[in-house]
C-alpha cells in the first residue's frame, strides 16, 4: 500500500481522503486529487501498457490529453471501459485498471516477438509480406495480435444525455489565459461558458509556481474564480472536454462531471451556441527523436513538473533532461525541490540564457549545451541515455528518468476545426493560428504566447545519430522515423499520405505528440520548410467520445420513437402484436399464432364482420376559394366536379411523373376539402401541399391543415358491417341507396360525440370507416365491439389487411410501384386521359418514354401450384443459362385464405398485353412457374363492395 | 450545424429546417420540348459557393423562404421571403 | 448508416449525407449523431467504445442515385460518373463495361440504360435495392 514515490508533503491532493484502486489485480492507494496516472506513479508503477503492434513496454509520458502510453481499460463501476487515457481519469475509490495489448501478461508478453524482429514489419507490411499464398492464411494471426483492449460485451450501465446551451461568450480552457478572457467578458456583461477539462479550473496555476499579476497563482486563481463563481452570468463546467467546433459557433463538449458517480453516473453531451469562442487551449509540449525513445521513465519535462507540483510525485530518482528550449529548463530547474535529482541537461542548443542556466546549476545540475541525445537503453525502463557532446564526443549518463521537450505546440486543433487557417512560425517552431471565418479568438499559449515572464527561445529539431529505425514517432502506433523515411523513399510527399501510409498519428492519442515531429521529418527528408510541408486536418473529436454519449437518449425503445394509436392499450388488452407500419405501431394481427390469426381475420372480414384501427391515415384539410383548383393540380383525378358528401379516388405524381401517393379525396362543402394520404405519407404530403402552395401558387387563397392526430378512425369491413354501425344511436342512414360507396356524412352520437363516416373499401367488401375525436377512440372501439357481438365481430391488423386488399387487386403506392413507376404502368390510363388542365407531373407523362408500351406494367399473377410459396422481390424470368433474364419482379404475394391459392402482383416489361400467358418465378434460388391472370383477383364486379 | 435565421422564428439549429434545392426556378408549361423540361426537373447549378436555395422552418412555422447559402464555408449571406428577388450582388 | 469496416484498433463506420448540398467535406453533428446511434442500435455494447474522428466527403449523387456511364456530347469523352454511394460494389463491373465501350465506341449492352440522356428522356433507372441505398 506504500506510495513509495509520493513525498510527504505538498501538492494539492487530499491526504486525508485515500482512495484504494486495483491495477492489474494488484491493490493500490492514491489520494482524492490523484489521476489514476499520478497514483500510477505515486506507487512506481513504470510500465503500465504495451505498445499496438510490436508490444514494447509503454510507461506514462505526459499528464494531460496528449497522453500515448497510459492508456488503459478502466473499470469505474459502469464496466470495464477500453482506451482510457489514465492522465485524464479522476482516481475514484474501487477503480479498476487493466493494462491493455498484453499476452500474457503486462510483464512478460510473448507478442513482442514482433519488437525483435521488427525489420520485418515496416509501414504497409500487411500490404507487402503476406502476400504469399494468400492473405488469408495470416488474417487470422493478424488479427488476433491486432488490436488495442477488448470490447465491453454489454451496454454502458451510464445515463447518457444531451444539453443545448446558449452562450456571448464560450471560453475553451481555465487556465491563466481562459480565466483572464472569461473575466473580462463577465464584467462586461456578457453571458459567458468556461469550460476546462481538467477536474478543477486553473491549469498551469495548479503545478506552475511562477507569480501572475504580481501575485502567488494559488491566490490570482482563488481571486479569479471567486468573482467568477459569484457572477450569475457565468457557468464553470469542470471535467468537460470541447470535442468539435462546427460551422456557426456550435461546439460540442463532453461533460463527465457526473460520469465517476458511483451512483447513477451521467455522461452529458452539450451542444452550444456561441455568439463568440475564446480559446484558451494552451500548448502541448512535444518529444524529442532520439534512439528508443519510447522507453518507460521517458516524459515530457512539463509533465514531471506538474506531477511533482500538483501530485507530490516523484518520476524518478535521478534525471536527465534532454531539450532544446527555454520553458523545459523552469520545468526542470522544479525538480529538485520535489527530492529528484537532475544529473544534466542536454540542450541541443549552443547557447543558453545565462540566467538560466546558473540557475540549474545552483541546483547541482550539469549543463551540456551543443550536445544532442543519440540513444537511450534499458530493457523494461531507461536506464542510461548515450549523448554527443559539443565536441562531438560520445557520452553516456546513467539515469532512471529522462525529462524531455521538443518545444510547445499551441493546442489549435479547434480553431482548425473551425475552419481557421494556420501558419508557421519560425521563431517558434510551431503553427500558430492564422485567420477563421467564424468568431474565435485565440489567446495565451494557444496562440503562441508561451512565456510572460520572459521571451522564448526555441532552437531547431534536429535529427539524432541514432539508427531512424529505433526512434520512435507515434509511440502508440509504433511509427518510427525509418518508416517516415520508407514512405518518402517510395515517393509519398503528402503529408496526408504519409499519414495514412504510416498511420503515424491515427492512434487514439490522435497525433498529439508525433504530428509535429512527422511533418519536421518529413520537411527534412523532402526538403521542404514545415510551412510547404502543412499539417494534416484536424478534425473532430478533439478527444474521444463515448459513443454513448454522441447517441444521448436515441437508444433503444428511443432510436426511432414509434407513433402510438390513441387506442393502443386497448388493442394490446385485445392481444394485438404491433409492428411498426409507416413509423406507427400498429396491431399486425391479433394472437399468438402469426398465420392462424391472419387467416381467420381475413375471412372473418369476408364473411362476417371485422373491426380495424385506421386511426393513422393520413388526414389532411384544405379550406378556401381556391381549394377545388389547388387539389384539381395536385391529383391526377378531376377535383372541381366532385360533389359534396362525395368520396373520390385520387392519384398523386411527383413532378417526374411517378406515383408519390394514393388515398380517397372528399369533399365536405363547396370550399372544404378532406384528404386521405397512405400513414407513413401523412407528413410528407402536407409538406408537399405546403411547398406546391407557398412556392409555386402562392396567389390562391387557401389553408392546409394536416389534421390526422385529431381523428380516431374505426374501420368496420364486412357484409355485417352496416348491421354493426346502425346500432349506433345518433348514426345516419347507413342504406345503400341513403349512403352508398363513396359517400360521406357526418353526426353527432347520442353522447354528444361528432363523428364524421365515410363509406369506401380497401378490402373489397361492404365497409365503412368511422373517425371520432382522437380522445373518444378507446370509448368507441369499445362502443363498436360491443354492438358487433351478436354478429361475432372480431378484431384485424394490418396483415390481413394486405391479404384483402392483394385479393381486390388494390395499389399500395410505394409496395407496389417503385421511382420509375407512371400512371400508365398501373393501369390508371383512363384516368389520365379525362384529366383537364395542369397538374403535377402532367408534362412528364407526355414524353415519349413514359406512354411506350414494352415498360413495366403492374399485372396480377397466380401460380401453378397452389400452394407455393412466392416472396415479394422474386424475378420474373426468361430464358436459360448465361442468357436468362429478369423482365420484372413480384411486388406484393400472398396464398389467399379466400380463393385458396398463391396470387401476387407484379411489374413485368409488356405486362399488359401478356394476360395469360406462363411465367417463370425465380424466387432464391428456386423456379416456380405461374401464370398472367387479371389483377383483381376477387369480386372483379365490386358488387360486394357497393352492395 | 447551420444555423438559420428564419425571417419568422429567428435563429434556429438546422435540423428544425428543410432544404429544399434551388431558389427561383420557374416551372415551365406542359408546351415546352423535353430537354427544356429536363432541364427543370434535373440539370440544375452546383456552385461551389454562394447558391440561392429555399428552406422550409419545418418544425417551426412551416413557411418557406429563400437563402444564398455559401456550400464550402456554409456561410449564409441573406435570408428573403418567398417572392422577394435575390439580393443582387447573389443574381 | 451504410457500412462498418473493421480495422486495427478502431473500425470505421458511416453513411447519411446532410440534407444540402455542401463541398466543406466536415460533416456536421447531425448526422455523426445519426450514424452513432444506429451503431448503438445494432451493437449496444460499443456506448463505452469512444468515437476518435469524424470525416466527411464529397458524394455525386445524381437525381435516380444511380451513375452516368457512357459517351458524352463531346466526341471521344467518355463518361462514368454518378457513383454516389454504390461504386465500391458495382465499380469492377462498371469498369469492364466502360473498357468495352470505349473499345467498341458503342455501349455496352449492361450499360446502355445508364446512358447522360436518360434524364432527358425520362427513363430513370430504380435500382435501390440493388445499390443498398437505404429506402
Amino acid at each position: 500500500m506504500k506510495q513509495a514515490f509520493r513525498n510527504e508533503q505538498g501538492g494539492r491532493i487530499d491526504r486525508s481522503k485515500p482512495l484504494g484502486f486495483v491495477f492489474n489485480g494488484k491493490a493500490m492507494q492514491g489520494y482524492s486529487g490523484d489521476t489514476l496516472a499520478s497514483a500510477l506513479l505515486a506507487n512506481g508503477v513504470r510500465i503500465v501498457s504495451r505498445s499496438f503492434k510490436f508490444h514494447r513496454p509503454r510507461g506514462i509520458v505526459s499528464a494531460g490529453v496528449e497522453e500515448s502510453g497510459g492508456i488503459l481499460a478502466v473499470d469505474y463501476g459502469t464496466g470495464l471501459q477500453p482506451i482510457v487515457r489514465s492522465t485524464q481519469m479522476p482516481l475514484v475509490d474501487g477503480l479498476r485498471a487493466e493494462s491493455q495489448n498484453c499476452f500474457p501478461s503486462l510483464g512478460f508478453d510473448l507478442l513482442r516477438v514482433f519488437d525483435y524482429t521488427r525489420s520485418l514489419w515496416p509501414a504497409g507490411f500487411y500490404n507487402k509480406i503476406f502476400k504469399w499464398p494468400d492473405w488469408h492464411a495470416f488474417e487470422w494471426a493478424i488479427r488476433r495480435s491486432a488490436g488495442l483492449g477488448r470490447l465491453p460485451d454489454s451496454m454502458s450501465h451510464a445515463r447518457f444525455c444531451h444539453m443545448n446551451a446558449h452562450c456571448d461568450v464560450l471560453v475553451v480552457g481555465a487556465g491563466p489565459a481562459g480565466l483572464s478572457a472569461a473575466l473580462q467578458a463577465a464584467r462586461a456583461g456578457d453571458d459567458v461558458m468556461l469550460v476546462e477539462q481538467d477536474n478543477e479550473p486553473g491549469s498551469s496555476l495548479l503545478h506552475d509556481l511562477s507569480e501572475i499579476d504580481g501575485q502567488p497563482p494559488a491566490a490570482w486563481l482563488a481571486g479569479t474564480l471567486a468573482e467568477l463563481r459569484g457572477a450569475d452570468n457565468v457557468k464553470i463546467l469542470t471535467l468537460a472536454t470541447v470535442a468539435g467546433y462546427y460551422d456557426c459557433n456550435v461546439v460540442t463538449i463532453h461533460d463527465r462531471v457526473a460520469a465517476y458517480r458511483r451512483d447513477d453516473p451521467i455522461e452529458i453531451f452539450w451542444k452550444v451556441r456561441a455568439g463568440r469562442v475564446v480559446l484558451a487551449t494552451g500548448a502541448i509540449e512535444q518529444p524529442i527523436m532520439f534512439g528508443n525513445n519510447d522507453l518507460p521513465g521517458i516524459m515530457l519535462a512539463g509533465a514531471m513538473r506538474q506531477y511533482a507540483n500538483r501530485y507530490s510525485v516523484r518520476c524518478g530518482g535521478r534525471i536527465v533532461a534532454v531539450v532544446n528550449n527555454d520553458l523545459a529548463w523552469q520545468s526542470v530547474a522544479a525538480l529538485p525541490e520535489s527530492g529528484m535529482e537532475v544529473a544534466a541537461i542536454i540542450d541541443s542548443r549552443d547557447s543558453i540564457d545565462d540566467a538560466l542556466a546558473d540557475q540549474a546549476r545552483q541546483h547541482g545540475i550539469d549543463v551540456y549545451p551543443g550536445a544532442a541525445p543519440i540513444a537511450a537503453s534499458g530493457s523494461n525502463g531507461v536506464r542510461k541515455l548515450q549523448y554527443r557532446d559539443r565536441e562531438g564526443r560520445s557520452r553516456t549518463i546513467e539515469c532512471d528518468a529522462i525529462a524531455v521537450s521538443g518545444g510547445m505546440s499551441p493546442t489549435v486543433h479547434l480553431y482548425s476545426q473551425a475552419g481557421g487557417r494556420l501558419r508557421y512560425d519560425e521563431q517558434l517552431a510551431c503553427f500558430l493560428p492564422r485567420e477563421c471565418r467564424q468568431e474565435v479568438t485565440v489567446t495565451g499559449a494557444a496562440n503562441g504566447e508561451f512565456a510572460t515572464a520572459r521571451t522564448y527561445h526555441i532552437g531547431p529539431r534536429k535529427p539524432s545519430a541514432a539508427k531512424t529505425s529505433c526512434q520512435w514517432v507515434d509511440f502508440l502506433h509504433d511509427v518510427t522515423a525509418s518508416d517516415i523515411e520508407l514512405a518518402c523513399r517510395e515517393n509519398l510527399r503528402s503529408v496526408e499520405h504519409v499519414k495514412r501510409y504510416t498511420t503515424t498519428g491515427m492512434a487514439a492519442d490522435q497525433g498529439k505528440t508525433s504530428n509535429l515531429n512527422t511533418l519536421t521529418l518529413l520537411g527534412d527528408l523532402t526538403g521542404r520548410s514545415l510551412g510547404e510541408v502543412g499539417t494534416t486536418t484536424f478534425r473532430p473529436m478533439f478527444m474521444p467520445v463515448t459513443m454513448g454519449t454522441i447517441a444521448g437518449v436515441r437508444r433503444g425503445a428511443f432510436y426511432t420513437a414509434a407513433k402510438r394509436l390513441p387506442a393502443h392499450d386497448w388493442h394490446a388488452a385485445k392481444g394485438a402484436e404491433f409492428e411498426d407500419s409507416g413509423g406507427w405501431d400498429r396491431p399486425a394481427w391479433y394472437g399468438k399464432d402469426r398465420a392462424a390469426c391472419i387467416r381467420r381475420e381475413t375471412l372473418l372480414v369476408r364473411e362476417s364482420v371485422g373491426l380495424f384501427d385506421a386511426s393513422s391515415l393520413g388526414k389532411i384539410e384544405v379550406k378556401g376559394p381556391d381549394a377545388a383548383e389547388f387539389l384539381n393540380r395536385i391529383y391526377v383525378n378531376t377535383v372541381p366536379n366532385l360533389k359534396q358528401g362525395k368520396v373520390r379516388y385520387g392519384l398523386m405524381l411527383n413532378e417526374n411523373g411517378i406515383m408519390l401517393d394514393d388515398g380517397v379525396f372528399i369533399r365536405l362543402a363547396d370550399d372544404h376539402f378532406l384528404i386521405n394520404t397512405t400513414s407513413g405519407n401523412a407528413d410528407g404530403i402536407a409538406g408537399w401541399l405546403e411547398e406546391w402552395h407557398q412556392g409555386e401558387w402562392p396567389g390562391m387563397d387557401l389553408v392546409i391543415s394536416p389534421v390526422t392526430s385529431q381523428w380516431a378512425v374505426v374501420t368496420v369491413a364486412g357484409p355485417k358491417s352496416r348491421d354493426v354501425l346502425r346500432t349506433l344511436p345518433g348514426m345516419i342512414e347507413l342504406s345503400t341507396k341513403q349512403f352508398p360507396h363513396m359517400s360521406f356524412a357526418s353526426g353527432v352520437f347520442d353522447d354528444g360525440t361528432p363523428y364524421r363516416i365515410q363509406r369506401v373499401s380497401f378490402t373489397g367488401e361492404m365497409s365503412y370507416e368511422l373517425s371520432v375525436p382522437a380522445n373518444c377512440a378507446t370509448a368507441y372501439f369499445e362502443r363498436v365491439w360491443a354492438a358487433g357481438q351478436v354478429h361475432s365481430i372480431g378484431l384485424f391488423g394490418v396483415e390481413s389487411l394486405m391479404i384483402l386488399r392483394l385479393e381486390k387487386g388494390f395499389l399500395h403506392v410505394g409496395g407496389d410501384t417503385d421511382t420509375t413507376s407512371n400512371p400508365f404502368d398501373a393501369g390508371f390510363r383512363k384516368i389520365v386521359a379525362s384529366k383537364q388542365g395542369d397538374f403535377i407531373g402532367v408534362r412528364s407523362l407526355q414524353r415519349a418514354e413514359d406512354k411506350r408500351g414494352d415498360r413495366r406494367q403492374l399485372i396480377g399473377f397466380e401460380t401453378n401450384d397452389k400452394d407455393a410459396t412466392v416472396s415479394a422481390g422474386a424475378h420474373i424470368v426468361t430464358g436459360h443459362g448465361v442468357t436468362q433474364r429478369s423482365e420484372g419482379f413480384v411486388t406484393s404475394a400472398c396464398l389467399s385464405p379466400t380463393l385458396g391459392k398463391t396470387i401476387g402482383l407484379a411489374l413485368l416489361e409488356r405486362g399488359f398485353e401478356r394476360q395469360g400467358e406462363t411465367i417463370t418465378l425465380y424466387d432464391e434460388g428456386r423456379l416456380t412457374t405461374g401464370r398472367i391472370v387479371d389483377a383483381c383477383f376477387y369480386d372483379p364486379r365490386g358488387e360486394r363492395m357497393r352492395g | 450545424m447551420l444555423r438559420i435565421a428564419c425571417p419568422h422564428c429567428g435563429t434556429r439549429d438546422e435540423v428544425e429546417f428543410r432544404c429544399g434545392g434551388d431558389a427561383h426556378i420557374e416551372r415551365p408549361g406542359s408546351e415546352v420540348s423535353d430537354a427544356v423540361w429536363a432541364d427543370y426537373l434535373f440539370n440544375h447549378d452546383n456552385p461551389k459557393g454562394v447558391i440561392l436555395e429555399r428552406w422550409c422552418h419545418v418544425f417551426g412555422c412551416g413557411q418557406w423562404f429563400n437563402v444564398a447559402r455559401d456550400t464550402l464555408t456554409h456561410e449564409i449571406h441573406a435570408v428573403y421571403r418567398m417572392g422577394e428577388p435575390a439580393p443582387e450582388r447573389y443574381r | 448508416m451504410a457500412t462498418i469496416r473493421p480495422s486495427t484498433s478502431y473500425f470505421t463506420f458511416g453513411g447519411g449525407e446532410p440534407a444540402y448540398t455542401s463541398y466543406a467535406q466536415r460533416g456536421g453533428i447531425p448526422v455523426v449523431e445519426e450514424n452513432v446511434a444506429a451503431v448503438l442500435e445494432l451493437l449496444p455494447a460499443f456506448s463505452s467504445l469512444r468515437l476518435m474522428r469524424q470525416w466527411a466527403g464529397i458524394t455525386d449523387i445524381t437525381p435516380d442515385t444511380m451513375p452516368i456511364m457512357g459517351a458524352t456530347p463531346l466526341r471521344n469523352l467518355y463518361m462514368s460518373g454518378g457513383w454516389g454511394t454504390g461504386g465500391y460494389k458495382a465499380i469492377p463491373a462498371g469498369g469492364d463495361t466502360m473498357a468495352y465501350t470505349i473499345a467498341n465506341d458503342a455501349p455496352h449492352p449492361l450499360i446502355k440504360d445508364f446512358d447522360l440522356d436518360r434524364f432527358e428522356r425520362g427513363a430513370l433507372i430504380d435500382e435501390g435495392a440493388a445499390s443498398g441505398v437505404a429506402h
